[in-house]
């Protein structure tokens, strides 16, 4: 065809959608009509001729209507998928040329994001997942209340329990459960396993597929059928490897031995909270291992989750079997949620909340770090951004540009954020307190909820700490197109240096406020750690014991075989005496509510909750080192039926203050026996010093037949050497012996600090994380400060001032701002101190040595920091500035 | 008498036309059409713009704004490389058509020539 181009590609402006119709179809026709005039015909009749020819235009114009919108959107995606990639390449570029920054922010962000997204998993575990059930709000809890307990208790009479369950129509799905331990003794040594006692509906109620083998069936239940078990995943993997070959093997519970039918699955939990790790039949004759169960507890599925219908009939069933047997009764019947208990352990739910804000801390600090280095590397490009926006690149375009820079930043410190928590995780299991292992419905693990999280948090990072600097970045460089750019001497681009040193002074500040708090937990925990329980922790063993009553029915032999088992202990090498008690700190025994004084009044004198109270031999003050501060220890033959007690120094003076407790009466009920005390003792406490009741102790007279206790065993070196020899002077007496802890007093009373240790640790962590970072920060503005008023420095210098003034000069720069920072930072501490006071022990959250310490530390790190930079502008050389220049 | 268009044929005719490298306005590319049939083939104009502009959307044939020869606003058709691709595919496809649709008529009719259909 054509040698040369016939037409001339124009650049006008666009045509619309329509417009653009509208001129082809202009163009066709007349292209037609000069046609038709060529072949002689008139005017009139060509444009006639060439409309008729054209067709129905209304349809044709309409049919391009809707292709062109198809064709204009999809244009859009493109360009649009198009500029973005180049963005992603260009930022890609600029950051591979530029590894130190880039290292820099992604380092810092990903440890701000890596923290929270750690955090977030366990809380997530904790307190927000759904249940691990199918349609866990579908579950529930039976309750029974009366007009006094509105509250009501779980446990059921099993005749009753049975009798419901078999006549109700109410729900869909229920079953019948009782917790239960059993003896295994297919380990290393016995063991105690917990265990749940459950009917056939369990697995189907829950809704829970076991991961290997099934759940019970009919026939498992009934009385005399093989003895069948189901394992958690966590017996499965710790006792028996993981064998997959573990399904229709026999274990040994009770002296009994089980077939293994079922593996639950990793992370299952029932009841939520606890630790299980066996479920046996509960058998339709409600018996356990012989004995009668003494009572049950029931768990429904009322499908759709609506409860009220379901309470109302669940109820009144229930009430009419509770009438027939006492008519008088007014119980009643109601459903509880399950996750109801989730709201639950208030300690652990502070924590949760400490926590959260020390990581929140933590990634705004790492955000304003990032905030701080893209602002710099926007400053060193400001020459190349005004040459673009001179070149005619809308400035959109180019926040768009730094924007990617920015979210490419952010989503690889995202993925460098979860490595970094997975690792932090790991760490966290091994200091994380016992309580959270059973307050958590779930394995506490990495999992798609948390990914979603960090990376959520990483984009949100990008977006909220990437922007300004973009849109301050193309804007300085805007002033510069306009006019600045040829000028080598125009002030530095920067602008304000006031943001850059607002942002390291807000860094500043917030390490304080996390210093500030992990300084009151580090003191909180001393003061836990030095308020010692009034026993001689250095020099004691504990052992606990619990003889089962099936293997010694009578109190005569339980008790030979105890002082059997008392009299070897005592013979093992470096143990001096031993003594058995009936509880030692942190664990008391039995509790009780309010007591009445004698000759006081009926009126039960309130206890705000609950007595610590243990049992002691008359050996007890002699054995653990606690000390008679008035009175009389016990005495021989003195027991449970002696009406004495010795009571603790803090309940003699709440009880009768200002007076000698020693001789006075007092009982715990209208109807219970007066009770003497005949010794107060000085310093002991059986509770945490944290805990509520921590100030109160009453130990009563220990009978000879105890079915379980705890040894205190005195030792007359370092207890810990005497540990396994114990353990072997045990099972030499009985191989099946169940040792349930034996450990040194000390490491046994410090288990009741972990979760204030944990907290210590974890927030001093992340304090110091924030003043590594907020020093970073400053040593880079410093730095930054210096190399840019090389030139003033280098002539301040050349004409005479001593370097040290200019050394002076910006430590002082660094001490100025430090000051600011720690003065907001210590308001911040003052004005949050509520905050943090109910985790605190002995420590005021004013405490000013904390405050005072804080301040040293970070004026210390400030010095540090302006160090460097200070040495390098005391050497400015303005000879070689200028030839740089 | 004209032949009207077997359905769908005229995209891949209006690829065809393009083939060259040549680009063309809407009415350019229908008068080569019926030059080249020398008036045998009608091609319905309502039909032509719709197809050109199919084909833009596929990205087989790109649009462009222009001044023609007469200098006025026109706008032109250039094929794509990926139009190039697909008119092969079409051509390669209609070729075979034929050359079935002959045997067919050769057996049927004994006919050495048979035409498509005509009206």
């Amino acid at each position: 065809m054509g040698m040369f181009r016939r037409w001339v590609a124009v650049r006008f402006r666009r045509p619309g959608i329509d417009e653009g119709i509208d001129w082809e179809i202009q163009h066709h026709l007349q292209e037609r009509v000069d046609e038709l005039r060529v072949r002689g015909l008139g005017e009139d009749e060509a444009r006639r001729e060439a409309l008729r020819s054209f067709g129905d235009e209304v349809r044709v114009r309409s049919e391009l209507r809707r292709i062109d919108r198809g064709l204009r959107a999809s244009e859009r995606t493109r360009e649009f998928l198009g500029t973005v990639w180049q963005d992603v390449r260009y930022a890609a570029r600029g950051l591979v040329g530029n590894a130190t920054f880039a290292v820099a922010v992604v380092l810092t962000l990903a440890l701000g994001i890596g923290a929270n997204g750690a955090l977030f998993s366990v809380a997530d575990a904790l307190l927000l997942r759904p249940l691990p059930f199918a349609a866990p709000e579908e579950l529930a809890q039976v309750l029974q209340t009366t007009p006094h307990a509105e509250q009501g208790m779980p446990y059921m009479a099993p005749p009753l329990a049975r009798e419901w369950l078999a006549d109700q129509t109410a729900v869909p799905s229920a079953f019948l459960h009782w917790r239960a331990s059993a003896t295994y003794t297919g380990g290393a040594e016995p063991a105690t396993l917990p265990g749940l006692a459950v009917t056939e509906g369990f697995v189907e109620t829950l809704g829970a597929r076991p991961f290997l083998g099934r759940g019970f069936a009919p026939g498992d239940m009934v009385p005399g059928a093989p003895p069948v078990v189901v394992i958690s995943h966590d017996f499965w993997s710790r006792a028996l490897g993981g064998s997959p070959h573990a399904l229709g093997t026999d274990i040994e519970l009770n002296g009994v031995l089980h077939t293994i039918i079922g593996v639950m699955p990793r992370g299952f939990k029932f009841p939520v909270y606890s630790t299980t790790d066996i479920w046996l039949p509960l058998y339709d004759d409600d018996r356990y291992f012989g004995r009668a169960v003494p009572y049950v507890e029931i768990l429904v599925r009322v499908e759709g989750g609506d409860f009220a219908p379901a309470e109302a009939a669940a109820s009144a069933l229930a009430e009419a079997l509770i009438r027939e047997r006492q008519p008088d009764s007014e119980a009643a019947w109601r459903l509880d949620p399950l996750d109801r208990m989730r709201a639950s352990s208030p300690e652990l739910r502070q924590a949760m909340k400490l926590l959260g804000a020390a990581v929140a801390l933590i990634l705004l600090i790492a955000g304003v770090n990032m905030v701080n280095l893209l602002l710099l590397r926007g400053a060193a490009r400001t020459r190349e951004m005004a040459v673009r926006l001179a070149l005619g690149a809308s400035r959109r375009r180019l926040v768009r540009q730094l924007g990617t820079e920015a979210m490419l930043l952010a989503l690889m410190s995202g993925v460098m954020a979860v490595f970094l928590a997975l690792g932090a995780l790991r760490v966290l299991q091994h200091i994380m307190p016992t309580s959270i292992d059973f307050w958590t419905p779930h394995a506490i693990e990495l999992e798609g909820r948390t990914l979603l999280f960090t990376f959520g948090l990483a984009v949100l990072s990008g977006l909220v700490f990437g922007l300004l600097p973009a849109l301050r970045a193309t804007r300085v460089a805007g002033v510069e197109a306009g006019g600045g750019l040829a000028s080598r001497t125009s002030p530095h681009p920067v602008g304000p240096a006031a943001l850059r040193r607002a942002l390291v002074t807000t860094e500043v500040a917030l390490s304080v406020t996390l210093l500030v708090g992990a300084g009151l937990l580090i003191g909180s925990f001393l003061r836990l750690t030095q308020a010692e329980p009034g026993i001689d922790l250095e020099r004691l063993a504990v052992l606990e014991l619990s003889v089962a009553a099936r293997d010694f029915p009578d109190a005569e032999r339980r008790g030979a075989y105890l002082r059997l088992l008392e009299e070897r202990i005592r013979g093992v090498p470096g143990v001096e005496a031993t003594t058995m008690t009936g509880g030692l700190p942190p664990r008391g025994g039995a509790l009780m509510f309010g007591v009445v004084l004698e000759g006081e009044g009926e009126e039960p004198r309130p206890l705000d909750g609950m007595l610590p109270t243990t049992g002691a031999r008359e050996d007890f003050f002699a054995v653990t080192g606690a000390r008679l501060a008035a009175g009389r220890p016990f005495e021989r033959g003195e027991d449970h039926d002696s009406g004495v007690v010795i009571i603790n120094a803090g309940l003699a003076s709440y009880l009768w203050p200002g007076r000698s407790a020693v001789g006075r009466r007092f009982r715990t009920g209208e109807h219970s026996p007066w009770l003497t005390v005949v010794g107060v003792t000085e310093g002991f406490r059986l509770l945490p010093p944290d805990h509520a009741q921590s100030d109160f102790a009453l130990i009563h007279p220990l009978g000879a037949d105890m079915g379980s206790g705890t040894l205190a065993i005195r030792t007359a070196g370092d207890p810990r050497h005497v540990l396994q020899p114990v353990r072997a002077a045990v099972h030499g007496v009985n191989p099946r012996q169940v040792i349930g802890r034996l450990d040194t007093a000390r490491s046994f009373y410090a288990e009741s600090m972990d979760l204030q240790r944990f907290l210590y640790i974890v927030v001093t962590t992340l304090a110091l994380l924030a003043l590594a970072l907020a020093a970073v920060g400053l040593y880079g503005l410093l730095a930054y400060g210096v190399a840019r008023r090389q030139r003033e420095i280098g002539v301040r210098l050349a004409l005479g001032a001593r370097s040290a003034h200019v050394r002076r000069l910006v430590v002082g720069e660094a001490l100025a701002l430090t000051a600011a920072g720690a003065v907001i930072g210590g308001a911040g501490a003052l004005a949050t101190s509520r905050f943090i006071e109910a985790t605190l022990y002995g420590v005021e959250p004013t405490d000013t040595r904390t405050y005072l310490a804080v301040g040293a530390v970070i004026f210390g790190a400030a010095v540090l920091a302006s160090l460097v930079p200070a040495r390098r502008a005391a050497r400015v050389d303005l000879a070689a500035v200028l030839r740089a220049d | 008498m004209t032949i009207k268009m077997v359905q769908g044929t005229l995209e891949l005719l209006v690829l065809k036309t393009l083939s060259g490298g040549e680009a063309m306005h809407g009415f350019e590319i229908l008068r080569w059409l019926t030059r080249v049939t020398e008036g045998e083939l009608e091609v319905e104009e309502g039909a032509l713009y719709p197809a050109l502009h199919r084909l833009e959307r596929r990205g087989w044939l790109v649009g462009e704004w222009g001044i023609s020869e007469k200098g006025r606003r026109a706008k032109y058709y250039t094929i794509t490389v990926r139009g190039r691709s697909e008119l092969r595919v079409e051509e390669e496809q209609w070729r075979r058509y034929l050359l079935a649709w002959e045997r067919i008529a050769r057996a049927a009719t004994g006919s050495p020539s048979p035409s498509p259909a005509t009206g």
